[in-house]
């Protein structure tokens, strides 16, 4: 009986005691800096809810449903670095610019504004740990960059480029300016 | 001899209830992270739409390792009875709770113009173009971008946020050690010259 006992608070403690060592954290990467030229005209700030449900395998007793809402910051313009020689002429006061197609110039998903709106874990489910949060934000992004493709930004960034670079050439002193688009497939960032 | 016997015994079905009771947990009680959880399909609703002008000239990309740990306070005897803190502070260097954050991302530098904020003058043979300080535009970070390299106890959004917060102010804060502002405006002025076509001379100056 005293070795019953003492064998299984041994066991015990054993089973209790099963936790994940602690990892150091790994070292970081090198910088690196580019020159870039990016005209960013249009900023659209876009919404979404995740909504999930984990009914769990058969033998899971309980399930956990979860409902975050996420922002993302997405702009987009054009990249002047792609304006080629011959892009830009000027004919007396007249100055004509062939810009290159609009594109996604930013896309952020700010940490502040992700929030989780409802939590809901029954039976003996754990609850939503801080790794799965991430996989799904992962997916919510993915969904964002998708969909956003049929939203007007590029056409947007496109008109607000054009209004702009007509303001920043009259102030040079032409009196006309005429502002083109390559035309091109959206792409993303 | 007998004895021996009997302990092997009983070491023999003790291990068995041990077995049967941490198999019990693997399956009812630890959590489960399967793969293939996927997300329902919302639609995207879109919250706000602005004009801007900004040009960004300097783009610096970097990560950043952001640790964060809580250990156990207090040596008291209770602490005794509690192997799950025995292992820890044994075997785990006394760490309660950990997150270790990895995130990737941009810092953008440029000036800002959506406010029509430039002034222009003229001379004979010169041109002025008055710009805006070079500043920061974007810190672009994103989920996708960010891994989460161990998390140890349970964490709040609220710790979560804290740290990716710390990490978006770490990214500005090293790329601000390079002192990209200068480079900035170098950029803006080159840029602004391949821009503006004429046979005057071009002076490109920021506001202090």
């Amino acid at each position: 009986m005293r070795y019953s006992v003492f064998i299984f608070l041994f066991i015990s403690a054993l089973f209790s005691s099963c936790g994940e060592k602690t990892k150091e954290p790994p070292k970081a990467d090198v910088y690196e800096v580019k020159d870039i030229g990016l005209l960013s005209t249009s900023e659209y700030t876009i919404g979404k809810i995740i909504k999930l449900t984990d009914e769990g395998e058969w033998y899971a007793l309980g399930d956990r449903k979860i409902l975050m809402s996420c922002k993302a910051k997405i702009k987009a313009g054009v990249d002047l670095k792609k304006i080629k020689e011959g892009d830009i002429t000027v004919k007396g006061n007249t100055i004509t610019i062939v810009l290159p197609p609009a594109e996604y110039t930013s896309f952020t998903m700010d940490p502040k504004l992700t929030h989780t709106e409802m939590e809901s874990v029954s039976g003996l489910r754990q609850s939503f740990s801080q790794s799965e949060k991430y996989k799904y934000m992962r997916q919510a992004e993915k969904s964002i960059r998708r969909d956003m493709n049929d939203t007007n930004i590029l056409k947007d960034a496109e008109t607000n480029a054009a209004m702009f670079l007509e303001d920043f050439y009259e102030q040079m002193g032409f009196e006309e300016v005429i502002v083109k688009h390559e035309k091109s497939g959206p792409k993303d960032d | 001899m007998t004895d021996l016997v009997r302990l092997l015994k009983n070491l023999v079905v003790l291990l068995i209830i041990g077995g049967v009771g941490y198999v019990i947990y693997l399956f009812f009680f630890k959590a489960s992270e399967k793969e293939g959880l996927k997300i329902d399909e919302t639609p995207i609703h879109v919250e706000s739409i602005r004009s801007i002008a900004e040009i960004s000239t300097v783009n610096y990309k970097d990560e950043v390792v952001m640790d964060s740990v809580i250990r156990h306070k207090g040596n008291s005897t209770w602490s005794w009875f509690d192997s799950r803190q025995m292992y820890d502070k044994y075997l785990n260097s006394n760490i309660k709770r950990r997150l270790t954050l990895i995130v990737r991302g941009e810092v953008r530098f440029g000036v800002d113009l959506s406010e029509s904020n430039f002034a222009t003058r003229q001379t004979e043979d010169s041109i002025f173009i008055q710009l805006p300080k070079p500043k920061v535009l974007d810190v672009v970070v994103s989920p996708s971008k960010t891994e989460v390299f161990q998390e140890q106890g349970k964490w709040s959004d609220r710790e979560r946020k804290t740290l990716e917060v710390k990490a978006k102010a770490k990214l500005v804060e090293n790329a601000m050690d390079l002192d990209l502002n200068s480079k900035t405006e170098k950029n803006m002025r080159r840029l602004m010259k391949q821009m503006i076509i004429t046979d005057k001379k071009v002076i490109i100056s920021f506001d202090k």
